[in-house]
């Protein structure tokens, strides 16, 4: 996955808060995915339409103040898990 | 209902179905008729067709000596299917109300996991039962309300005789049969604000297990135990998760393992009770 790809929340993926943590289902396969304040971030952007993986890293350093070789790498890896549970969709930018 | 008949072919695969404890056979199969009814077919016993638009329910038993199952999956399968659609909070467990005040507390989990007799254990222990197999939650003064259902208990053989002795022989049968409350099996015929929800395990445990789930992982699981009638009307599927999500999010909820003998039910409920009793309150909305 590179920084300029396309990222977009799935159709397929609702969340919701419960307690101070974002759970995320996926309706067709009934995955369930839980994420941490710095993931509940980026799926809000995610909801607010297609962005790129470089723009999640930049949302996400602007609300935690974060190193940016830490934030590209924790989410590449975070997003390659949504896209693997089909919670994001993918495509090359 | 209508006169039983054999189940005829649909020919069509459902869109979707329950699987049984062990896992191989569909125990219901879900249907889309062509005029835009459902139809919810639980082999070898009977089938509902459901009309949403005019408010309507048929039921075909699936021959004679299916008449009362038939009457049993109305109340606990298609009317907590519809009320989920509907918008409804219906959840698949048992209920009672608890001796020392404190409310009702829920027990769900899959089939054969001992929601009922666990219910009937509490009763005769002296804690009411509200209902066997359907939880209906209706938001009430801030909390939600466990709704009675009816005043009967569908047990196995083995486990009505050790909840009523030689009163509760039931003739040796691989289906459940009804018990009516009663004196030694009491029955609370109205609503109790729910106090906690335990979902039951199979039963691995040597002793007596509960461990507090956090919200998220209590969201998870009950979803698993919530009736949905179409799976693919995303809307109100959504609908649902937020519901489901306010639930997990207000009552506290527990894994609840302990071993499935009968002679240790008694210290089993005793132990319950208390934690229930004596652990966190609700959330108010």
């Amino acid at each position: 996955m590179k920084s300029n790809d396309i990222l977009q929340a799935s159709e397929d993926a609702i969340s919701r808060e419960v307690a101070g943590e974002q759970v995320l289902l996926h309706l067709e396969t009934g995955t369930y995915y839980g994420l941490n304040p710095v993931g509940a971030c980026v799926w809000q952007k995610l909801e607010q339409g297609p962005t790129t993986l470089s723009a999640l890293v930049d949302a996400v350093i602007d609300e935690f103040d974060a190193e940016r070789d830490v934030v590209e790498a924790d989410l590449l890896d975070l997003a390659s898990q949504l896209v693997e549970h089909n919670l994001v969709v993918h495509q090359e930018g | 209902m209508l006169d039983a008949r054999d189940q005829p072919e649909i020919g069509r695969a459902p869109y979707d179905s329950w699987r049984t404890a062990d896992g191989f056979d569909d125990s219901a199969q879900f249907h889309r008729q062509p005029d835009g009814s459902y139809l919810v077919r639980f082999p070898g016993q009977a089938d509902f067709s459901i009309d949403l638009a005019a408010s309507a329910v048929r039921c075909v038993p699936a021959s004679e000596d299916q008449l009362d199952a038939a009457q049993s999956l109305f109340h606990n399968a298609i009317q907590p299917l519809i009320g989920n659609h509907l918008g409804g909070l219906f959840l698949h467990g048992s209920a009672v109300s608890l001796a020392s005040g404190a409310g009702a507390i829920a027990f769900l989990g899959d089939s054969r996991r001992g929601k009922t007799t666990l219910a009937g254990g509490f009763a005769k222990a002296g804690h009411p039962f509200l209902t066997e197999d359907t939880v209906e939650l209706q938001p009430s003064g801030g909390r939600y309300a466990v709704q009675p259902t009816r005043p009967v208990l569908r047990l196995f053989s083995d486990s009505a005789h050790h909840l009523l002795g030689e009163a509760g022989a039931l003739a040796k049968s691989s289906t459940k049969s009804a018990l009516e409350a009663g004196q030694h099996l009491p029955f609370a015929a109205r609503p109790e604000h729910l106090r906690a929800i335990y979902f039951l395990g199979p039963g691995e445990s040597s002793g007596v297990s509960i461990e507090r789930l956090a919200s998220p992982a209590a969201l998870a699981e009950v979803m698993r135990h919530a009736f949905i009638l179409d799976v693919g009307d995303k809307p109100r599927l959504r609908g649902h998760f937020q519901r489901l999500g306010e639930l997990a999010g207000q009552i506290p909820c527990y894994s609840l393992d302990f071993p499935r003998i009968y002679e240790q039910l008694t210290q089993v409920i005793q132990q319950v009770a208390d934690h229930a009793s004596n652990g966190p309150e609700p959330h108010e909305v």
